[in-house]
């Protein structure tokens, strides 16, 4: 056993932490901190700008393969790359769905005149995507979806609503799930995965003001939107197994490196106890020391995972088990935040606006990307092998 | 960056998984096949296996080993509950390898590594100096103890080791059938001092092996818990395709994985000396031990009725899950501890 990364892995960090600090200068500095989870609306344009900052300096889709414009980086790069980010502070990408969602599922699932339209606008910042999966009726149980989608002379044509659209109003370009076989006899058979452009009469935003009073996410409507015929990544009407590998992906690599970014919040609600006074409870103190404890172990349990699947990047099974540990973990944090700032916590204290916004915001960790009954369900049918 | 055991490492748990597979079940024990204290098995685990000696320096006729390589062993002895004395006699060596000097550690470990089986007592014993030397008054208990040749003592004076025949000794009952212990009491008895100031040291050792333990027998109760909802069927399906089950063993699984990196990173931090090896000593323990009775209790619900039964093995999961908690600082010490380091007296 050995938990220290390797002289080469070492260079790499101290490369990636001098390149932040030489950049994370001027509007850049100003921004520090902003845009995370639950600020995704904060300084949009400053975080777009900052995106194509990082893609000058080949700091986009490490993870992808060189020929499609990525650094072919390790695993583990990877995750010091993300350990780094959060500890320099730097704001929060919006670049994320392009480049951990949707262009891995092309590298996966594109054509190579997919790949050749769509991954280099995702490596040089200036395409922004948006994931397309949910719907009214299709949560949990995404295969129920129910967007139409039709060929017709030549081109796609799409009617239906998406929700909890994550940076749509941002994206130009959306990956969207659609029925496209109606008839099909299984409900995950007949579903296709297609590229629609934002930009276009057929497609309306309504953003959704969510619990936080922010909205990062919204409707999507689709009122005979269309795309063109090549725009479909994988299979006709065989989109199902393409939204599962994003998945896969979306539960996986990313949130390993996350950790050093929470060690950030859990800094600043020690010093808010401090400050309030709460640190001298007792009761406050055991949940300082166990979330301390537990935010080590997260770390401990990324490097398990890292070291037993950087060669194969397989992160299904783990992907459950890491994903129900730090949003519950994150959770509890969001509820000590409030509980340091003592009998005024409901006061909305200008010092204190990030500790509300971590209560608030935590509730959706347990949610999205899978709610923590579905990783329940995932973890005990394929990593316990219990019946179904 | 290689957080997994070694090929060395591997071999080694499955030897102790192989070995104590082989011996009577603890359940086999208390129903009167084999005796819970066995010489025999004991001349076994230190001739055979050489597991006492794997912490005790070369120069002393050990093998100078890792903390690992014990939490390794320990693990797969938590598994299927075994003491053997092995946990008495491995908190022994810890204080020996971190409070004796060259000499005290050549004598005592030495006898351990040829096989004397050894004990501690934590608490309940002080000593005096007088013209003689050191003498030892009070009493206390000695977990795994039963078997112990070698004693040593954790006084508020210092640690002290004696020949276990120096000191009375009656078996004490104990909530945990698994873990024979027995009552010490000593007045006026020689003892010799150790001289190095190690005692926080050693017992980050011994709260590592515990939560190395707790590990292997949390994942035990898992594993009854998973087995059995997939044979008992009610309502005409398997126990184990109801969602609430389901949802008890995910969780389960999480607080067994969690508290194995624990577990595993607290051994690695002594073996390397690291600044938070402290720390990373109490978060396995609090968090294993946490993980042992969350698991154990889980696991009787998982059974129903006949985790309630003394026949069972459930049970004996449970109490060994609720006497570990106490022993060495109840999870609630640890994180008092971890709080002051990060908060001050505030
Ligand atoms: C902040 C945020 C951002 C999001 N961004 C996006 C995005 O960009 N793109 C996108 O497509 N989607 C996005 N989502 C949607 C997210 O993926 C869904 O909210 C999630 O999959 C749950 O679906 P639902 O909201 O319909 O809840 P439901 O599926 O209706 O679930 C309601 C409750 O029922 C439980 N439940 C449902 N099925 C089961 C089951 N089989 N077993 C046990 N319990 C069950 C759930 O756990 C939950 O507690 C986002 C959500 C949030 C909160």
């Amino acid at each position: 056993m050995n938990l220290s990364f390797s002289a080469e892995d070492e260079a790499f960090r101290q490369e990636v932490r001098a390149w932040l600090d030489e950049h994370m200068v001027g509007d850049f500095a100003r921004i520090r901190g902003r845009g995370g989870l639950g600020d995704m609306d904060a300084f949009v344009d400053e975080r777009i700008a900052w995106e194509r900052e990082l893609a000058g300096g080949g700091w986009t889709c490490l993870g992808w393969p060189t020929e499609y414009g990525g650094r072919g980086a390790s695993l583990f790069e990877e995750v010091i790359f993300y350990e780094e980010y959060a500890r320099a502070g730097a704001p929060g990408r919006v670049g994320h769905v392009g480049e951990h969602l949707l262009g891995p599922t092309v590298i996966a699932h594109g054509s190579d005149a997919q790949k050749a339209r769509f991954l280099p606008g995702i490596v040089a910042g200036t395409d922004l995507w948006c994931q397309g999966y949910s719907e009214p009726n299709a949560g949990s149980d995404l295969a129920n979806l129910s967007t139409r989608a039709e060929l017709r002379d030549g081109r796609w044509h799409l009617t239906g609503q998406k929700v909890w659209t994550s940076l749509a109003e941002q994206a130009q370009w959306c990956f969207a799930l659609c029925k496209t076989d109606p008839t099909a006899a299984k409900k995950h058979h007949g579903i296709t995965c297609l590229l629609v452009p934002m930009d276009q009469p057929g497609v309306s935003i309504v953003p959704i003001k969510q619990i936080t009073g922010s909205s990062e996410f919204a409707e999507v409507f689709f009122e005979d939107a269309v795309t063109d015929k090549d725009n479909v990544v994988g299979p006709i009407h065989g989109g199902w197994r393409v939204a599962m590998g994003t998945l896969a992906v979306e539960r996986g690599a990313s949130t390993l490196g996350q950790q050093l970014a929470f060690v950030g919040e859990f800094d600043r609600i020690v010093a808010a106890a401090k400050e309030t006074g709460a640190a001298s409870n007792p009761l406050i103190r055991d949940r300082i020391a166990d979330l301390h404890m537990r935010l080590k172990v997260m770390r401990l349990n990324a490097m398990r995972t890292l070291s037993a699947h950087a060669a194969d990047r397989e992160l299904s099974r783990e992907a459950s088990i890491v994903k129900l540990y730090w949003s519950v973990w994150h959770r509890d944090l969001g509820e000590l935040a409030m509980d340091v700032l003592g009998e005024s916590s409901a006061i909305c204290d200008p010092r204190y606006e990030e500790l509300h916004r971590l209560f608030l915001w935590t509730r959706s960790d347990t949610i999205y990307a899978g709610t923590n009954q579905i990783q329940r369900n995932l973890i005990a049918q394929r990593a316990l092998g219990m019946p179904r | 960056m290689d957080f997994a055991l070694s090929w060395e490492q591997t071999q080694l748990k499955e030897a102790a998984a192989g070995f104590l597979a082989a011996l009577p079940s603890a359940r086999d024990l208390l129903e009167g096949r084999g005796t819970l204290e066995d010489p025999a098995v004991w001349k076994r685990v230190a001739e055979e296996q050489g597991w006492p000696a794997i912490l005790v320096p070369e120069e002393a006729g050990g093998f100078g080993f890792g903390q690992v390589e014990l939490s390794v062993v320990f693990e797969e002895f938590g598994r299927t509950l075994t003491s053997c004395p092995l946990l008495g006699t491995a908190f022994a060596t810890a204080l020996l390898l971190e409070c004796g000097d060259a000499q005290a550690q050549e004598r005592w470990l030495g006898a351990i590594a040829a096989g004397e089986p050894a004990a501690v007592v934590w608490s309940g014993i002080s000593a005096e100096e007088g013209p003689f030397g050191w003498t030892l008054e009070g009493q206390g208990v000695a977990v795994d103890g039963g078997m112990a040749s070698l004693l040593v003592i954790v006084a508020p004076q210092g640690v002290f080791v004696l020949p276990a025949d120096l000191a009375d000794r009656t078996r004490v009952p104990h909530l945990d059938p698994t873990r024979p212990s027995v009552g010490v009491s000593v007045s006026a008895v020689p003892a010799e001092r150790l001289t190095v100031d190690g005692l926080e040291r050693a017992r980050m050792r011994c709260e590592s092996l515990l939560a190395s333990e707790a590990v292997g027998a949390a994942e035990a109760t898992l594993q009854l818990a998973v087995d059995y909802s997939r044979v008992r069927t009610q309502f005409g399906k398997p126990i184990g395709s109801f969602q609430a089950i389901q949802h008890i063993c995910a969780d389960m699984l999480l607080a067994v994985e969690s508290a194995r990196s624990a577990a595993w990173y607290a051994a690695c931090a002594i073996d390397a000396g690291a600044d938070d090896a402290r720390e990373a000593a109490r978060t396995a323990k609090a968090m294993a031990c946490d993980a042992l009775f969350h698991c154990a209790g889980q696991s009787i619900q998982v059974h129903g009725g006949i985790g309630f039964t003394w026949e069972h093995d459930c049970h004996l999961y449970f109490k060994r899950a609720r006497s570990v908690m106490d022993l060495l600082g109840h999870p609630r010490e640890h994180r008092a501890a971890v709080a002051q380091t990060l908060l001050g007296d505030a």
